[in-house]
């Protein structure tokens, strides 16, 4: 509209170029008239750029805000990142990282020294090791305390010989409450509770929020004008990342891996993933991780958390119908730089160029 | 009067040209944070530097990823991490976080 006003009155203006000599009074009169012409449309476009700029202000300010904060829950870091509404008095970054904190270090304690009083989450943990027939096993206490990888209380972590791992399998049962362990779901149990925050009260708690809680992440809703989260899934070999998530409204990533938590003595690598079947870190051949994204199931975020820990220990065939009745998407990475879908996660993943999608 | 409408035009470019520089730029940007607190948030020099977070407690830049060069913590599992090009070295026990970050909001593992 802009450019259709100018160009109507270039035929006018041509007229008035070059007045090099004197003009007899009628002109002189014309161009006085062309020159406050000339100031009126200066003035129009300068008032046009800075209402243009105005409105663009208003738009990038209007959608919101981005705040972040920091924390520490679980022996893990929490990453909160929010979009603050300033028509909507939105909660800051680190008031909704101390909401989550105070939830999650009372499940912290229920769940150290009484995890079946958690009846729902003993519930459907014990649900989902009986679907992946012990893949993913919540009754581990025994094994996980006598090889010690998190190194708690300071001691170092230890390599059980075969009769000891023996003994402590004879005490892993899922369904017996004191041998209940929540390592493998607690994570994705604390990112329902903080996904339930926003559906238990939708008018104090942001659209849109990004938690990571180590390495678990949450998504709600969008970043600032719309833009989808941007979500690297880090490379397990090497310092970069394999891919980019790119994520608009409610997800759960969960990914397990022999590299996050290990420890080598003699020159041989133990991860923090047991297989209930030998009582050592599960054997995945060139399997180096497992991330599952889940979205509307019920408790989505402990279902991702405990199926990726199952997938990592079963491996791509024996996990996808297990992946497929829950309507996971997830995606497996091999040493050899290759990358297995399952579902619909190259719809929201990309690979980095150091990764390629298998076939 | 069409070289005045073009130089109108042109000023008005120029103007969201200049806008558009001040805001903050996308590429890599360190963020070095300790007990949850932002200590500080640069864009990644290209030269090799290094950052004292604490005595003993040492980050390192290469120009393109950084490292924990030295820290008092127990298990040094944040000095083993190595060299990171995007992404976090986290320092648990020291609760310092070094981070390396290209427009991405997380990071999955």
């Amino acid at each position: 509209m802009l450019l259709g006003r100018f160009a109507k009155r270039s035929g006018t203006s041509r007229s008035a170029r070059g007045f090099a000599k004197p003009l007899p009074a009628i002109q002189r009169m014309e161009a006085m008239r062309t020159s406050a012409k000339q100031n009126r449309r200066i003035a129009a476009a300068a008032a046009s750029v800075f209402a243009l700029g105005f409105v663009a202000f208003v738009l990038w300010r209007g959608s919101g805000t981005i705040d972040a904060a920091q924390g520490y829950l679980m022996g893990s870091i929490v990453n909160i990142t929010t979009v603050r509404n300033p028509l909507k008095k939105s909660p800051t970054a680190d008031s909704l990282l101390q909401q989550f904190e105070a939830v999650g270090r009372k499940c912290e304690e229920l769940w150290n020294n009484s995890p079946a009083s958690d009846t729902e989450l003993t519930a459907f943990a014990r649900q989902i090791a009986e679907e992946t027939d012990g893949a993913f096993h919540p009754g581990l206490k025994a094994l996980i305390n006598l090889w010690n990888i998190e190194s708690k209380d300071g001691s170092p972590p230890y390599v059980p010989t075969a009769s000891e791992i023996q003994a402590a399998l004879t005490l892993c049962d899922w369904t017996d409450d004191s041998a209940l362990h929540f390592g493998a779901i607690g994570k994705g149990a604390m990112l329902d509770t903080a996904a339930a925050f926003q559906t238990d009260n939708p008018l104090s708690f942001p659209e849109s929020m990004l938690l990571d809680f180590g390495g678990n992440i949450l998504s709600l809703g969008s970043k600032t004008l719309g833009k989808p989260w941007r979500v690297a899934l880090r490379d397990p070999q090497g310092g970069g990342s394999a891919g980019i998530f790119t994520l608009s409204g409610r997800y759960f990533i969960s990914t397990s891996g022999g590299y996050e938590k290990y420890f080598i003595q003699n020159g041989i690598s133990y991860h923090h993933i047991f297989d209930s079947r030998t009582g050592c870190p599960a054997e995945t051949g060139n399997l180096l991780s497992v991330s599952v994204v889940t979205s509307g199931q019920d408790h989505a975020g402990a279902l991702g958390d405990a199926l990726s820990t199952a997938a990592f220990v079963l491996g791509y065939a024996k996990a996808i119908p297990i992946l497929e009745a829950h309507d996971c998407a997830a995606v497996f990475l091999y040493k050899d730089g290759s990358a297995r879908a399952v579902g619909t996660v190259r719809q929201i993943l990309t690979l980095t160029e150091s990764y390629r999608w298998y076939k | 009067m069409k070289r005045m409408d073009w130089a109108i035009l042109g000023t008005a470019l120029l103007l969201c040209f200049g806008l558009w520089a001040l805001l903050p730029k996308t590429g890599n940007t360190l963020v070095i944070r300790s007990a949850g607190k932002t200590v500080m948030s640069i864009r990644l020099p290209t030269d090799p530097a290094q950052w004292e977070i604490r005595p003993g407690v040492i980050a390192e830049t290469d120009g393109k990823r950084v490292r924990m060069q030295s820290s008092t913590c127990p298990d040094q599992l944040c000095v083993k991490q190595g060299w990171v090009a995007s992404g976090a070295v986290i320092c648990l026990p020291e609760r310092v976080t070094l981070e390396i970050t290209d427009g991405t909001d997380a990071y999955a593992y």
